[in-house]
């Protein structure tokens, strides 16, 4: 029975783990510009996050080794320590977009002006990490997280052309009003939504915490194929509610609470309620995974003590990082640094990075010293190498597309 | 080599891996390693002692900055002995994906920094548990 409550847990918790700030932004701004029509960049990313998170998963509960860890020893310090800076500066930026998904949220709860909220919930942040259970702290933002799924009973509401929308999704089209670059941007964009490094970083650290092993597997496989892809069906059904409310009047979201309009418009004002409980719930858990990520990964690269469970008296310095990483991202927001156009351009940034990680990671997984029998089989190879082909081609691409169409134009 | 005829690539099973002390806590990378030079004239270099921290890490990147960084962690930490922190290959009990070590992390010389920065900086947030006037590790 409690390995039932865990696997529930584990699924529940992944819905909300998979979406947070990028996902709200990004796929509010592909449905209301591009339809349907981005779909497959959704479901790419789905496809790929389930690929490199079963195999960190598996190195980490095998080899109980994380993720910067093993960068730093099959990369060498040098490269580990470019490898290093160029994460944290993404995750430190993530932080902040996650802090700013907060705040503005909060803002359209109390009219309170985002900014003000800011260092609130920095220190709020704080407050968890230093101190409370972080473990109930984050199921419960977990759960919380599943009142997203409110997004999805507004687009049955809407009643769209299910006919219409099946025919976008599989044969997906470029709308004549756009270029061909801002296509391929967002489909970027898209894909670095769901990929973010934090998330990766995240989920194997506590995979090494929580003691798993090789028979915590099939949990582990639990939350990789059934909760994410749940997660990549709230983030289809803000896209379609996008494109279904904001396509049609011209909207091109620049603001949060856009991405809340298409359910306040088909259920009215307590779909509202919930829908902003759900985008609390989802970035403030994201703010707590991404900061203890900035200090697990600065942690595994030094040899530091790094977790949940470590208290400031054990590790000063891992606890010295997590403060200096809110300070800063508190220090972006407040310079006025808009959350949204954060956002933008960290998934983007986040796409371009991917292989930095992934890489050492897949050597790994196909090492017997660590792996001993459990590692990879050809299949589990075949897909991590073609993912790892798709995801060179998209790191080459989002720089120059960024460029090209000046940040989607 | 405590394991007997085992053979060991520095590079490629010592260097930066992580060190676990007494309880299996990770305390420190294996950020360098000290060599003795044998008595025998055609004898090979002797392994004595890994050495770990930041100056050590450094001196792989730019020997002037190792130097550095060796300054000024001596102005925060009193050190009897200058150098880099070193744990000798006698307090080494296993070496596998992780060296294992004898010791308990408060214990070694690479934790002084982590040490005065609880006492220092942490020790005057409320509930962070440590007692800023006790010259003792934190347990």
């Amino acid at each position: 029975m409690k390995r039932v409550f865990e696997i529930a847990l584990g699924i529940l918790t992944a819905i909300g783990g998979f979406v947070d700030i990028g996902e709200l932004v990004a796929g509010s701004q592909v449905g209301s510009r591009f339809g349907m029509n981005l779909a497959w960049a959704t479901l790419l990313s789905l496809f790929g996050i389930v690929v490199f998170a079963e195999i960190a998963g598996r190195v980490a509960a095998v080899s109980q080794r994380p993720v910067f860890d093993l960068v730093r020893e099959r990369l060498g310090p040098r490269f580990g320590l470019a490898n290093l800076l160029a994460s944290l500066v993404i995750t430190l930026a993530t932080v902040a977009a996650e802090i700013g998904g907060v705040a503005l949220t909060l803002e359209l709860a109390t009219s309170i002006n985002y900014l003000l909220w800011v260092p609130v919930v920095a220190f709020l942040v704080w407050v968890v990490v230093w101190k409370l259970n972080f473990e109930v702290m984050e199921n419960a933002f977990g759960l919380s997280g599943l009142a997203l799924v409110v997004t999805g009973i507004a687009v049955w509401q809407l009643r769209p052309d299910w006919g219409n929308v099946a025919h976008q999704v599989l044969h997906p089209a470029k709308p004549g009003t756009e270029s061909v670059a801002s296509y391929f941007y967002y489909a970027i964009a898209l894909f670095g939504a769901g990929l973010m490094p934090y998330e990766v970083f995240f989920f194997s650290s506590g995979a090494i915490e929580q003691h798993w092993a090789k028979r915590d597997l099939p949990v582990l496989r639990a939350n990789v194929f059934i909760g994410f892809p749940l997660g990549a069906a709230v983030t289809l059904s803000l896209m379609l509610g996008a494109s279904l409310v904001l396509g049609p009047r011209q909207i091109d979201v620049g603001h949060l609470y856009q991405a809340a309009l298409p359910t306040s418009v088909a259920l009215g004002k307590w779909a509202l309620i919930v829908v902003l409980l759900g985008f609390f719930a989802c970035t403030f858990g994201a703010a707590l995974e991404t900061t203890l990520a900035c200090g697990y990964s600065i942690a595994q690269y030094f040899g530091w003590q790094w977790g949940k469970f470590v208290a400031p008296k054990d590790d000063a310095r891992f606890h010295l990082s997590l403060i200096l990483t809110l300070v800063a991202a508190a220090a972006v927001l407040l310079s006025r640094a808009d959350p949204v156009k954060l956002t933008e351009f960290v998934i983007v940034l986040s796409a371009a990075a991917l292989p930095l990680t992934y890489f050492p990671v897949l050597v790994v997984a196909n090492d017997p010293e660590y792996m001993g029998v459990k590692t990879n089989t050809p299949v589990s190879n075949a897909l991590g190498v073609a993912f790892l082909v798709l995801l060179l081609v998209v790191s080459v691409a989002a720089v120059p597309l960024m460029i090209i169409t000046k940040a989607g134009g | 080599m405590s394991a007997a005829g085992r053979e060991l690539w520095a590079r490629l099973h010592l260097l930066d891996r992580p060190i676990l002390d007494a309880e299996g806590i990770p305390s420190a990378k294996v950020d360098d390693l000290e060599f003795s030079l044998p008595e025998e004239p055609d004898g090979l270099p002797i392994l004595t002692a890994v050495l770990c921290g930041n100056a050590a890490l450094a001196r792989r990147f730019n020997r002037r900055l190792a130097q550095r960084l060796e300054l000024l962690r001596r102005v925060f930490v009193p050190v009897e002995r200058p150098g880099p922190a070193r744990i000798d290959m006698s307090e080494v009990k296993h070496i596998g994906p992780a060296l294992h070590i004898t010791p308990r992390r408060h214990e070694l010389e690479v934790a002084t920094l982590d040490r005065w920065l609880a006492r220092n900086v942490l020790a005057h947030l409320p509930g962070s548990g440590i007692d800023a006037r006790s010259d003792d590790a934190p347990q």
